[in-house]
């Protein structure tokens, strides 16, 4: 073997794992829309699959014309310099010459993104990215189902999935980001940076939209709006945990001419620890909600995924064991803080607060106390409570929770969040699309939180013996 | 400090390093995971004690099988000190034997006679061996056997006290 092709083959083994990664991460998305869809009534389900479905096209679409310039353009912003782009110096010098060239490999207008032999990582990086970002748009998907108005959900998505979000993985999951350089933050599988984020933003969302129309009584106290189709939620959220274990993977940085696995902070780390982490902390996560929720099948499935993001920001640091502790404590903490939610008049359609917001606040701050003291480059400060504190902080609130509210405080006073509570009364299946999910069926009208049943028209060609 | 290192030159050599490659938290002093291991092997238990728990709400009371699985656990727990127990004396007596063995080959050995000294000294290492096998298999063997037995045990307690209530008319009260 050559010389170069044994370096075409390290380059092609980087690219086909990043490939694969991204492709398995699809499922995650295959699983939102399952879960959902299930999770939603009857009258709806058409509508909310649809709605997951556009979130592949308006993020993919976003990230590709800003999302992913921002992601390289922002990480030395505001703290070690200004947002890079083409009115930066192009013969500038130091970080913001490094910073620069990856700038320049991120405009939409880029050769690096298109058929280019010279570069065979930037594209797939960008794959990598967009699942991400489309990751993060649907978790605010599951809580805003059955009465947001999909111009205000599309509009949404864009500022979650290919902004906030973005500008939280720029600071905080980039080895520019100033939350590593200055704080020395540690969020390997983007506990607050992703999860944090998504779920605070979803919570802002949700204090506008306000409840569906039945979730709570006359006097404020919360009905129960059951899933039309639980089976179908629970192999979504099992789908989504095969895509989680590619999205974690895809978490690890192998490049040509590396000796080893790393993090994004530059750290050692290992692939098959990831797998092990990953594993215990999913069946961690499943038995600590199992428990608290006392059997609650939405829960109990739910914990898996709760128990993944609690020990998601250190699961290249932990050991075993203490991974086990820490899911478990996320997920089975995890169903109060659903119910408190409920409590306090929010209506969570698939608690994305309390799996996604809470439990991202859990991880990142569990590195804080169980994993402080390690070295991630010289000058940078040591893993600790104070870092993770600023970065959660940052995250859940200035970039997660205010951009949500004050977005959909706008479309509000437009009135362009909410749909009709007529359209929600008659189901958005039929004021959207004009027909219905399931429409072989005859749907008992209330227990579909429908005013009044519709006729089905009978098929006579299949009387035919 | 739960990081087992200082300064990024040691995390990145962590393969030379004390841990010898690990990099994990707490790496450098064991008992604290080995600590999470024993709290993660209880949050287990209770996993599985909860599973026979009433979750309905209609229905608080407990399930009954799950004073089955209370004395499984008991027992086993009392089984496995029980076995630790006996390994600790029975590993001092192999130990001294070893010793014992280990000075009658050395003094065969300066008389010239090595292949009878092996001779000798392989059926009391064999024997150890053996008995340290039995050691480790008697606690499941006794699980085993409690598992099997428990169930008809209680069952024929059960007998026994509906024998003696019968006389009294209970049955018929109800």
């Amino acid at each position: 073997m050559t010389p170069e092709s044994q370096e075409f083959l390290a380059t092609f083994v980087s690219e086909s794992y990043y490939y694969w990664a991204s492709v398995f991460m699809i499922l995650i998305h295959v699983g939102f829309l399952a879960y959902e869809g299930g999770a939603s009534r009857a009258k709806n389900v058409l509508a909310t699959m649809v709605k997951n479905l556009l979130t592949l096209s308006i993020v993919g679409l976003t990230f590709f014309f800003f999302g992913w310039w921002v992601y390289n353009a922002f990480p030395l912003f505001p703290l070690q310099g200004g947002i890079v782009g083409p009115w930066t110096d192009p013969n500038s010098e130091g970080v913001v010459g490094e910073v620069l060239g990856l700038v320049q490999a991120s405009y939409p207008w880029s050769p690096a993104l298109g058929p280019n032999v010279a570069d065979n990582l930037t594209g797939v990086f960008w794959f990598a990215f967009s699942l991400f970002a489309m990751t993060t748009a649907s978790i605010l998907s599951g809580a805003v189902i059955e009465r947001i108005k999909v111009g205000a959900y599309a509009i949404l998505a864009v500022v979650l999935g290919s902004f906030t979000w973005v500008v939280a993985a720029a600071w905080g999951w980039n080895p520019y980001g100033w939350f590593l350089t200055q704080f020395g933050y540690h969020d390997f599988g983007c506990s607050a940076v992703l999860h944090g984020v998504a779920g605070f933003f979803a919570l802002g969302v949700l204090i506008n939209l306000g409840p569906r129309v039945g979730k709570f009584d006359a006097a404020g106290r919360p009905k129960a709006i059951l899933p039309h189709n639980l089976p179908l939620t629970m192999v979504g959220l099992m789908l989504i945990f095969v895509g989680f274990y590619a999205f974690l993977a895809a978490c690890v940085i192998y490049l040509p001419g590396q000796t080893g696995e790393i993090t994004i902070y530059g750290t050692p780390m290992t692939l098959a620890s990831i797998g092990v982490s990953t594993t215990l902390a999913l069946c961690s996560g499943i038995t600590g909600a199992y428990i608290s929720s006392k059997a609650d099948p939405f829960y109990t499935i739910s914990g898996g995924l709760a128990g993944i993001i609690s020990v998601g920001a250190g699961l290249d640091l932990y050991s075993p064991a203490i991974v086990i502790l820490i899911s478990f404590i996320g997920a089975y903490t995890m169903p109060f803080v659903g119910s408190a939610v409920e409590k306090a008049g929010i209506d969570d359609a698939v608690g994305a607060f309390a799996v996604h917001g809470y439990c991202g606040v859990i991880g990142a701050m569990a590195v804080g106390v169980m994993a402080t003291g390690y070295p991630q480059g010289d000058g940078i400060p040591l893993t600790g409570f104070l870092g993770q504190l600023v970065g959660t902080i940052v995250c859940t609130v200035i970039l997660g929770f205010i951009p949500g509210y004050g977005v959909s405080l706008v479309l509000k006073k437009l009135g362009m969040l909410r749909v009709s509570p007529e359209e929600e009364l008659s189901g958005l299946d039929l004021a959207e699309f004009g027909q219905e999910g399931y429409p072989e069926y005859p749907i008992v009208a209330a227990q579909n939180g429908r005013a009044t049943a519709p006729v089905a028209p009978v098929p006579q060609a299949g009387i035919q013996v | 400090m739960s990081s087992p290192f200082t300064t990024i030159e040691a995390f990145n050599d962590a393969i030379n390093g004390p841990t010898e490659g690990a990099i994990y938290t707490f790496a450098q002093s064991p008992v604290i995971n080995a600590i999470a291991l024993i709290a993660s092997a209880g949050l287990f238990i209770w996993f599985i004690v909860s599973t026979y728990s009433g979750h309905d709400s209609k229905s608080s009371s407990v399930d009954k099988s799950l004073e089955h699985l209370s004395t499984f656990f008991i027992v086993g727990f009392l089984s496995l000190m029980a076995a630790e127990y006996r390994q600790r004396p029975q590993a001092t007596l192999t130990a001294k034997a070893i010793d014992a063995e280990q000075s009658i080959q050395y003094s065969q050995q300066q008389s010239t006679q090595q292949q009878f000294a092996q001779q000798r000294v392989s059926p009391p290492e064999r024997l150890s061996a053996k008995a340290t096998r039995q050691q480790s298999i008697a606690p499941l063997g006794l699980l085993g056997m409690l598992g099997i037995g428990a169930n008809p045990l209680r069952q024929l307690g059960k007998r026994g006290r509906r024998k003696k209530r019968s006389p009294r008319g209970y049955s018929r009260r109800l």
